[in-house]
């Protein structure tokens, strides 16, 4: 018997994004984990069905608020592997750079968040002005803020101009500085280590066995960098950087990992700087995509981005997204219990969860699973074309 | 005549008090922060608020004003004493225990299950600082000599009775909910608390007693530190707030227990003083 059940959501102060744990304490301890998802369900997949392959580019780059380049960039390449075309170096670069700029973005973003969620206001603000930095950036680069719509498939929207190169440089430097004065206080801060160190710890198994992607995993010792793992992608084999590892696997580490990732991007930012050609971007030209299919990943901030597409008559047939955080969630159930109502908020957001790319469709009525094949699931479920 | 002015004044010196605490909070934080007389607005559009009967639990309707009064009550005796008798400070004392238990009643009333969380993490917590602010007045009172708090008039007690010294301004952080010891109200946890539940006029009496809990022990407390001079009391009134707001900028938050421990510190420390005034050693 459980003494009482509170519901954490779907709105509540220590979620960004709706969605519902269902918590029964036993005196002050958490004794059962009932988590229930579905209010940000989009259905992205059905909506990227039928179309064709530079419209659906728009819906992919909405998929996500946060992480919409590694989204589009992904998009892009799995349409690029299905025509088997091979895009030039600059234009390579100049996608890297976006992603590594969202990377910092989106790790300052959530270090921000886990400031909040211990009660650290003023490290939450600190964060956040830095994150500014970041999307001053971006919008010297490709005038939107939070949405870039700077892929295109096999090229890019918009040219590097030269002249950006020092104000990339001087922000970056004050995002560096800062973060690195962050690094030692957050190791050392006693109140922020009591609230973060063992907590939320996943074992190096453990997180093998809920296949767990991105800093989530490094946390925890597990090796899951799409730049790095054979073979690394695109141009990320000739940068010179490090794969984050921690042991302890714990909220302190996640963090920890997070804010050397950031360093770390700095430095292939610079690098991509010095490599960047003077050459003009090649010109955009509407694209046949042949009938096949294809599969593209990339290593978005949250972790390996995997998409799986199938085109038919030039149009999408099935779109297939595996978002990094959505292994994320059959472990929560995990590490909350015998744990705190005051550690929720901590475990849940050091898992950077981001439900409005992650919610897939569950089919569980009364308890009962179906198992459809794609015809039958189409007739009962996909919406009309 | 001034006391009684002062004392009519006190709500709205609270609510300026709370202004001026979202004001600096804000420039610590890098942000502008809202313009000094802010609560005002609030308090006013709370109070104009449409009357919700959302549950007939007499405590619940009743709990945030009992709360707002008992709160009102302490300004009787600091900084001025407008009523005065021996042994007045323990009634001061029972006041604001009364006011604590006010806003844990008003939690468990509200039958929400943020507010009974609040309230039970409250309660946890009062164990130990409740007990811990009574020790440190008892000793600066026996220090001073005096029954009455009228008769109080040592000076720089800061420096003959430390620990008692730091032990209250821990408790004032606990009772005031400022970081890192804010447990029971935390609102990335528990929403806010006991108070999750209520809304317009009484969540403005809440707010209210709130503020002026803030007042109270920021000029309680130089009281006790620098003696009982009003020329010294409001410019160091003015800097505990400061040192209240620059607390909450620059620490996070503990958990129920851990906050129960460093408590408990405080506790030690206060004990420890108590029973070096007894001896007559301090």
């Amino acid at each position: 018997m459980h003494d009482y059940t509170i519901p954490i959501g779907p709105q509540h102060p220590a979620l960004k994004e709706p969605m519902c744990i269902r918590v029964s304490l036993d005196g002050n301890y958490i004794q059962d984990v009932n988590i229930r998802m579905g209010y940000a369900h989009k259905g992205v997949e059905g909506i990227l069905e039928g179309k064709n392959s530079d419209s659906a580019l728009y819906t992919a780059q909405r998929i996500c608020g946060i992480c919409s380049s590694a989204h589009e960039n992904a998009y892009t390449r799995t349409v690029e592997g299905i025509l088997n075309f091979e895009i030039e170096e600059k234009v390579k670069l100049m996608r890297a750079l976006m992603m590594e700029l969202e990377r910092i973005h989106s790790h300052i973003l959530w270090l921000g968040v886990i400031a909040h969620d211990i009660g650290y206001e003023t490290l939450f603000m600190y964060f956040w002005r830095e994150r500014e930095k970041v999307i001053d950036i971006f919008e010297k680069l490709t005038g939107g803020r939070v949405h870039h719509n700077f892929n295109k498939i096999k090229t890019v929207r918009y040219d590097f101009d030269a002249k950006d190169k020092n104000f990339i440089i001087e922000n970056l430097e004050g995002v560096k500085k800062r973060v690195e004065s962050y690094l030692p206080d957050i190791r050392t801060n006693h109140v922020i280590t009591s609230r973060l160190n063992e907590v939320g710890i996943i074992q190096r198994e453990d997180a093998k066995r809920f296949c767990l992607v991105g800093p989530n995993s490094r946390g925890s010792g597990v090796k899951s960098d799409v730049r790095k793992i054979d073979p690394p992608y695109e141009i990320y084999e000739t940068f010179d950087f490090e794969e984050i590892l921690e042991d302890n696997g714990d909220s302190l580490d996640r963090t920890i990992v997070r804010l050397r990732e950031v360093l770390e991007s700095i430095k292939i930012i610079k690098q991509i700087l010095t490599r960047m050609p003077e050459k003009p971007i090649p010109k955009f030209s509407l694209t046949q995509v042949p009938d096949g299919e294809g599969i593209g990943r990339v290593e978005a901030p949250r972790g390996e981005l995997f998409y799986y597409l199938k085109f038919k008559e030039n149009k999408i047939e099935r779109a297939k997204i595996r978002t990094p955080t959505f292994a994320s969630f059959k472990i929560v159930e995990k590490i909350l219990l015998n744990r705190e109502i005051g550690d929720i908020p901590v475990i849940v957001g050091s898992l950077d969860p981001c439900f409005s790319c992650m919610e897939r469709m569950i089919i569980a009525k009364d308890g009962k699973i179906e198992v459809l094949n794609e015809e039958q699931f189409r007739r009962k479920y996909a919406c009309k074309k | 005549m001034q006391e009684i002015i002062f004392f009519l004044l006190v709500p709205f010196i609270a609510m300026l008090y709370e202004g001026v605490h979202r004001k600096i909070s804000a420039r610590l934080q890098n942000r502008i922060g809202p313009p000094i007389i802010q609560p005002f607005y609030d308090i006013k559009k709370l109070i104009k608020k449409k009357k919700m009967k959302t549950q007939n639990d007499p405590f619940f309707r009743h709990a945030p004003l009992l709360y707002f009064l008992s709160t009102y009550a302490m300004f009787l005796f600091i900084p001025f004493s407008l009523i005065f008798f021996d042994y007045d400070f323990v009634f001061l004392l029972y006041l604001t225990i009364l006011s604590s238990a006010f806003y844990v009643l008003a939690g468990l009333s509200s039958d929400n299950p943020f507010g009974i969380v609040g309230s039970a993490r409250e309660m946890i917590l009062m164990i130990v600082y409740e007990i811990t602010l009574v020790i440190a007045v008892f000793n600066f009172m026996i220090k001073s000599n005096a029954l009455s708090l009228i008769n109080f008039n040592s000076s720089l007690l800061l420096l003959s009775l430390p620990l008692s010294c730091i032990a209250i301004t821990a408790v004032s952080i606990v009772e005031l909910h400022i970081t890192p010891l804010d447990t029971a109200e935390a609102p990335t946890e528990i929403m806010s608390g006991s108070g999750t539940e209520y809304s317009g006029r009484k969540l403005a009496f809440l707010e209210m007693a709130k503020y002026m809990k803030r007042l109270f022990f920021t000029l309680l407390i130089p009281m006790f530190f620098f003696g009982k001079n009003m020329t010294l009391i409001l410019p160091m009134s003015i800097l505990m707030l400061f040192i209240y707001t620059f607390t909450q900028a620059t620490t996070p938050r503990y958990r129920v227990d851990q906050a129960f421990r460093v408590c408990l510190i405080f506790m030690v420390l206060a004990l420890t003083d108590f029973i070096l005034v007894m001896r007559g050693i301090l």
